[in-house]
């Protein structure tokens, strides 16, 4: 039984994996992420002028951005949004790095610092743990931004 | 230190594992006192949530000792008995402010995983896999517990960390449901499973004003348990004709607030388990709703249905038309713990809230495994296991 079990697990774990993929690369291919004109946001619970025209860790990238921030509707705070600028960036690499630059700054803004994953991780590198390893070094590159 | 970890699919495992460390200013290290199973584990020990990796700590509701904190930290000091929500929130959010914590935009170092699923992230977990942050568990003799300000509560000295354990999760699990399905005074509730979570979900209904309680399992040993130290009537659906009951008891009407305290692997009487167990295991769903589907067709018109289970993706044979056509809110939630555990410990403290009783069986973590199996298997009256690290 568990060896049946660990099977449709692994099948499952395959899955779940084909499925996040599949929609990343469809997004891809509708110019999603790597679309010039593909604005990502987030939402930031505080005023706009708290957050300065180019918030950290936005200021720290190595390559072009364009910021836009506005007042988010009703009393949800701050929206604060960033799209690749200019020819020096328009990779899915450089999309991830801004992903994960406006996350931070939502963190930096609300609660002063990001907060850290436990270390290690876990204490064991197994085959199967490959592709979740993979996708939790990457948490804060990917997603739906 | 020694941990209790997730080794594969029904397997844990005692290990040696590195000892937390405090990584951000807010964290806290805590000793851990008692830590207890909890339905939702299941879920994961079967390999229904597929987001753990070997060696991952297990357990997320627990009691313990503040020994380490870090600079940021105002509310704890070192000897501090503390009781921990389960989720991690960062208290600052406009999710955090408007209470919901479980909904926090800066719990979870993981986001992604989440937002693929369900279209957003909620917070972090303790021990509930790298979709909910990868935060180790508390079946451990340590943990780190981030954003401590806002998560860990001193505990009274007039409540036994026997019975403030509960609040970390089932005592708060179990008032949300009532608190935001919206129970009133003069309500009928009827609640799913009478487990830890149903248990205190059918108290929290009776002490907003709910006029009657009705809790509905299929181990009679969990229902003289609910009737005995929680007040509740009972039904057992594999005895007992729930629908004709729950309306003989409510003229007609059906139950104003449906609570479901289950989750994805559901039990049900009849082919319709075999069914959907066949599709879980299959994973053509990823989750059972027998109870779900037996509140929702039970409901009142124009009545709540709350979420208390916990589900992780599609399922099958939803009824969506009684949903519809009977004019039903349908509501859920992970524990928004922060908001209900103050409450809960003075309610603990006058002994409107009692607890201890879930606690059925003690055992040390060397003993995890047969903790959780007995749990598991519902063997020698369990409903809990706890376990001293």
């Amino acid at each position: 039984m568990n060896r049946t079990l660990l099977g449709v697990t692994a099948v499952a774990v395959g899955g779940a994996g084909l499925v996040v993929g599949r929609q990343i690369r469809r997004r891809r291919r509708a110019g999603g992420d790597d679309g010039p004109d593909r604005w990502h946001s987030v939402t930031v619970n505080c005023d706009p002028e708290r957050l300065g025209p180019k918030p950290p860790p936005l200021d720290e990238l190595g390559f072009p951005v364009e910021i836009r921030i506005r007042p988010a509707t009703g009393d949800h705070g701050t929206e604060l949004a960033a799209r690749l600028a200019g020819p020096g960036a328009s990779g899915h690499e450089e999309v991830r790095q801004l992903r994960r630059a406006l996350r931070e700054a939502r963190s930096l803004a609300e609660v002063g610092e990001v907060l850290l994953p436990d270390t290690p991780a876990t204490t064991h590198r197994t085959l199967t743990g490959k592709p979740l390893a993979y996708a939790t070094g990457h948490g804060r590159e990917e997603g739906r931004l | 230190m020694k941990a209790l970890c997730w080794e594969g699919v029904n397997k844990l495992a005692v290990e040696q594992v590195p000892d937390p460390q405090i990584r951000n200013t807010g964290d806290v290290i805590v000793r851990v006192r008692r830590t207890v199973t909890c339905g939702s584990d299941l879920h994961l020990l079967g390999g229904y949530i597929p987001f753990m990796r070997a060696g991952d700590v297990m357990g997320h509701e627990f009691v313990g000792e503040v020994v380490e904190v870090g600079s940021g930290v105002q509310r704890h000091t070192v000897g501090d008995r503390v009781v921990v929500s389960s989720f991690i929130a960062c208290g600052k959010c406009w999710y955090c402010q408007r209470q919901e914590y479980s909904l926090c935009d800066n719990g979870n170092t993981n986001p992604a995983i989440t937002e693929h699923l369900w279209g957003a992230a909620p917070g972090g977990c303790f021990g509930y896999s790298h979709a909910m942050g990868g935060f180790a568990g508390s079946h451990a003799e340590y943990i780190r517990v981030p954003f401590a300000d806002v998560g860990a509560f001193t505990i009274p000295d007039d409540v036994t960390d026997e019975r403030a354990l509960f609040a970390s999760d089932s005592a708060s699990t179990g008032w949300m449901g009532a608190d935001l399905g919206g129970v009133r005074p003069g309500d009928v509730v009827a609640v799913w499973g009478a487990g830890a979570v149903g248990q205190m979900a059918a108290r929290a209904a009776m002490l907003l004003g709910a006029e009657r309680v009705i809790c509905i399992d299929r181990f009679d040993y969990r229902l003289e348990m609910t009737a005995r130290h929680v007040g509740a009537e009972t039904l057992n659906y594999e005895r007992d004709d729930v629908g004709a009951e729950l309306l003989e008891r409510t003229g007609g009407r059906g139950p104003d607030v449906c609570i479901e305290a289950v989750g994805m692997e559901a039990h049900a009487a009849g082919p319709q388990h075999v069914y959907d167990k066949a599709k879980q295991q299959l994973r053509l769903q990823t989750g059972r709703t027998a109870a779900l589907r037996s509140a929702i067709y039970n409901c009142r018109k124009g009545g709540n249905v709350f979420v208390l289970g916990v589900f992780a993706g599609a399922v099958d044979k939803f009824p969506l038309g009684a949903v519809m056509n009977k004019g039903l809110t349908l509501r859920g939630a992970q524990q928004h713990g922060q908001r209900y555990i103050p409450m809960l410990l003075e309610r603990m403290a006058r002994g409107e809230v009692v607890t201890e009783h879930l606690a059925t069986h003690t055992m040390t973590l060397e003993d995890g495994q047969r903790g959780y199996e007995i749990f598991k298997d519902k063997i020698d009256g369990c409903v809990r296991t706890v376990f001293t690290p």
